[in-house]
């Protein structure tokens, strides 16, 4: 019986091998849940048995016709004899009677509870104390289409979707081997969430598999609605604004970490799938860096390492430069940047950090609203704020060029979540540029350095390998070195970078 | 969490207490771009500084600089003065040239390097340059085509016609032995006959037709200006220092009919080098000009085809070379008695024990008796895009 303020599944009941008093026990369990479906039935006028099973997501045609037919149509004298015993008709049924190729005999009435809510269906029998629980699962899916977030110019077009059998099936398809293991858990008290840690045995680091399956187990939770409910329970630092795992749709980034060592989770309900350890340079990895030429490659990760500096810094190094080091800026440049202020009313920081919000509010507007209201934002933004703002002159044009650019390189991250990090810093780096100068800006960039260096993803520094320095993984980091140059087994390779990951036994809950 | 919460108090007041010391927003700045340094009356120094002029619309027209001009015991005073007359910041690091005039840096230079070299503000690699009369009186001479004097100076001085020197430089060559400062010599020329047919005065000065040119160097003996090389000789010390850029040596050639003209070459690339000869008590110099360039200009009926003629073009340019070098060189020793080629920090470099021993507190003495023997290599390259000049009939050539 489900008490009141205790929200998790406990049953007294027992299989009594009546069917219709364990129909009952059912029925008074799904009391009020209106999508599930009875069915009770007499073979041959003989047995009484019915089905359960939940509306919406199960194949009600297998249902049809691969158990109630061939129960309905089977021999007369199929249950006749009076001497069946239990176990003859439990063979009758399992061997003779359902076409079925998943389904098993459960006695737990816990356990065909949550078989019914995943979408199973349930037969009970007069004269079983166990419960024949057949595969029907069928419900609507989305398509795999092409991952928005992931896009890419070259490499396949899939991605994951909610449904967690076709994210396996997605991945096991690259990988063709025994070694490629999934292991099932389940988190979430109410939502029961089916979990799958997969990783490649024989390359993963033992260590790193039982401390993520320790994290897992771990979690106190009533529901996961996203991926993101799970890296938030089992990251390092929960505190720090970096993101410390690797969150891609992309079946193919999946397997190329797995490949790496590392360890990827997959969550039902979600086309997001976590991959940890997450180190920085990682996360300013794209896919396609390994599919196109490696000297394109390399140079468009020269790229966005520009992009990082110049997301996070450009404005305060604006805020700094003209309010503190005019010597620093050549003279004709500064002419014109000085000829440009010179109507504005405001000091460069209030110029810089109304922009700045502006440009950050205007992103978040567009990303929120439908499509064709978001040209509307746009049209307004470029307008208004583009043109308007600097003709008004209330700001200056090379600011709006600053703000522009920081804003086209904070695009440039391939890992939206880092991007955010970068987003969120640049204002505090701005206030230290107005306050302290290229010196704020210094000690800022020091800061964050520190933290980027003390923090650890699941024991792997997060600056790895260029703190601590391992000559062979850089490789694989500011440039992508050809695959005839990259060790053969670069698996083998990736786990000694990685080396004995330091795992971090976090004492307390996860909550 | 309490210990986090102090933190972050912490924090924030810090940013709240610092007083924003030395910030300064870029509308209430104004640029120096040049200054000029004079000697007035009663010992006391003339600052004048342009002072750029922002506006939004500086195409429509008018002056992009002012000029301020103020007397002061020194130079930090008459700063200190102008700045009262202005609204805004003054801002000293963007001032690229210092002129100064002839009766201050004759009266000694050293102020002027002291002061500029304390003040954090000033650029090192800022051009010092001295002039023949007021220093004041160039800058009020409108650009002709930057936006403003300053960056014309510059851009000349840049182009390495004639030797120069940086504040930096000119500290230290005050303070090594065995080289003596130069300046840069500005003067204003007129940039067309009008010029001289009206009247001078500042407001035709304005008008673009007086320009600034560079005219020569200036000639140190420790602080003090003791006088003025042409531009030819300034040239002759930018070979000295490897510093040519694209130079161009004229030399007359003649002989019979055929082979008298003239000839310009352009000096490619050009290395000199000097090494000091210590013999008993005696110190020589020898100096070597290698030189590549092309053939310019070439009036005389010598074919260019032969390499007999282009051996002949070949030795007198570098007879050239060597009799300007040599006529540079005599000057230094004979009328300036200043050492600013540095033959006496090449001895330095060279013989460092003889140089502390003998040479080091009397080389003013010795300089001028010390022998100089230049030798001179030229080579052609390239003769242009034609061979044999067009105008004259094929027997004219001298093959």
């Amino acid at each position: 019986m489900v008490q009141r303020g205790q929200l998790e599944h406990h049953f007294d009941y027992i299989l009594s091998g009546n069917a219709t008093e364990d129909l009952m026990n059912f029925k008074t369990i799904f009391n009020h849940c209106i999508d599930i479906k009875y069915r009770e039935f007499y073979i041959n006028d003989v047995k009484k048995g019915s089905l359960i099973f939940l509306n919406g997501m199960v194949n009600t045609k297998t249902i049809d016709l691969d158990i109630m037919k061939q129960l309905m149509d089977c021999e007369e004298n199929l249950f006749k004899e009076p001497e069946l015993l239990a176990e003859d008709i439990k063979n009758i049924v399992h061997n003779k009677l359902i076409y079925s190729s998943q389904m098993c005999w459960v006695e737990l009435f816990q356990e065909i509870v949550e078989h019914i809510l995943s979408g199973n269906v349930a037969l009970l029998l007069d004269g079983l104390k166990e419960v024949l629980v057949i595969s029907a699962k069928d419900w609507d899916k989305r398509a795999i289409d092409e991952p928005a977030t992931e896009a890419v110019i070259r490499g396949p077009r899939e991605g994951f979707q909610e449904t967690l059998s076709t994210n396996i099936s997605l991945i096991r398809r690259r990988l063709k081997t025994s070694l490629l293991k999934m292991e099932e858990m389940k988190v979430g008290k109410l939502s029961n969430t089916e979990i799958v840690i997969t990783y490649l045995e024989g390359i993963v680091n033992e260590n790193l598999i039982l401390e993520v399956k320790n994290r897992l187990e771990r979690i106190e939770i009533d529901a996961v609605l996203e991926s993101g409910y799970i890296e938030e329970l089992i990251e390092d630092h929960s505190f720090s604004l970096f993101p410390q795992v690797l969150i891609t749709e992309r079946p193919d980034r999946v397997v190329g970490n797995l490949l790496e060592g590392k360890v990827g989770i997959i969550i039902d309900n979600t086309p997001f799938v976590i991959i940890v350890p997450g180190t920085f340079f990682q996360l300013l990895q794209s896919p396609e860096d390994y599919y196109q030429r490696y000297f394109v490659a390399s140079s468009i990760r020269f790229l966005r390492l520009l992009s990082v500096v110049l997301s996070l810094l450009l404005p305060s190094l604006y805020i700094a430069l003209t309010t503190y080091h005019q010597e620093m800026i050549p003279t004709m440049l500064l002419i014109s940047i000085a000829a440009a202020r010179e109507t504005v009313p405001f000091p460069a920081f209030v110029e810089a950090f109304v922009m700045e919000v502006a440009f950050e509010s205007l992103r978040e507007a567009g990303v929120r609203l439908p499509r064709p209201v978001g040209q509307a934002v746009s049209i307004v933004g470029g307008l208004v704020i583009g043109q308007a703002a600097v003709e008004a002159g209330i700001v200056s044009s090379p600011l709006v060029i600053v703000v522009s650019m920081t804003g086209i390189a904070s695009f440039i991250f391939p890992s939206f979540q880092l991007g955010l990090a970068f987003r969120f810093l640049r204002f505090p780096m701005m206030i230290a540029a107005a306050t302290f100068g290229l010196y704020g800006i210094l000690m800022m960039v020091l800061l964050l350095l520190m933290h980027m260096l003390s923090i650890r993803s699941f024991g792997v520094p997060y600056l790895t390998p260029l703190a601590p320095l391992r000559i062979s993984g850089l490789k694989d980091v500011l440039v992508r070195v050809s695959w005839l140059k990259q060790s053969s087994n670069k698996s083998e390779k990736n786990k000694q970078q990685m080396g004995k990951p330091f795992i971090r036994h976090r004492q307390g809950k996860y909550k | 969490m309490r210990k986090q919460v102090i933190l972050l108090f912490t924090v924030i007041a810090m940013f709240g207490m610092t007083g924003c010391w030395s910030r300064v927003e870029l509308n209430d700045v104004a640029i120096v771009t040049a200054t000029a340094l004079d000697l007035a009356d009663r010992n006391k120094i003339q600052v004048s500084i342009q002072v750029l002029r922002i506006n939004m619309n500086n195409a429509s027209g008018g002056n992009a600089t002012v000029l301020f001009s103020e007397e002061g015991e020194s130079i930090l005073d008459a700063y200190r003065i102008i700045q009262k007359k202005i609204p805004r910041h003054l801002n000293f690091a963007h001032n690229r040239v210092i002129i100064v005039g002839d009766k201050l840096a004759r009266s000694g230079m050293s102020d002027v390097i002291e002061f500029f070299s304390r003040y954090r503000d000033a650029r090192g690699n800022s051009y010092l340059l001295a002039t023949k009369g007021k220093a004041a009186d160039l800058l009020k001479i409108g650009p002709s085509f930057e936006k403003f004097t300053a960056e014309e100076i510059r851009e000349e001085q840049k182009a390495k016609v004639i030797d120069n020197v940086s504040l930096r430089e000119f500290a230290y060559r005050l303070l090594e032995g065995g080289i003596e400062p130069i300046a840069s010599q500005i003067q204003s020329v007129p940039s067309s006959d009008k010029a001289l047919t009206s009247s001078n005065n500042d407001k035709k000065k304005q008008n673009n037709e007086w320009s600034l040119a560079l005219v020569g160097v200036g000639v140190f003996r420790k602080d003090h200006l003791i006088g003025w090389m042409n531009a030819e000789e300034a040239e002759c010390l930018l070979w000295f220092r490897n510093k040519v850029k694209g130079s161009v040596i004229t030399t007359m050639l003649t002989g019979d009919k055929r082979e008298s003209g003239k000839l310009s070459v352009q000096i490619m690339k050009s290395k000199t080098t000097i090494k000091p000869k210590l013999q008993e008590e005696k110190v020589s110099f020898d100096v070597r000009v290698e030189m590549i360039g092309d053939l310019y200009e070439n009036t005389t009926k010598l074919s260019t085809n032969s390499l007999k003629n282009l051996e002949t073009i070949q030795l007198a340019v570098e007879a050239e070379i060597q009799s300007r070098i040599k006529s540079t060189v005599k000057k230094l020793q004979l009328k300036y008695k200043s050492d600013i080629v540095g033959f006496g920090r090449m001895l330095h470099r060279e013989h460092k024990k003889e140089w502390n021993e003998r040479f080091e507190k009397r080389w003013e003495q010795e300089f001028p008796h010390v022998k100089v023997n230049v030798t001179a290599h030229f080579k052609i390259i390239g003769t242009g895009r034609i061979n044999d000049s067009l105008t004259w009939e094929e027997r004219d050539f001298k093959k």
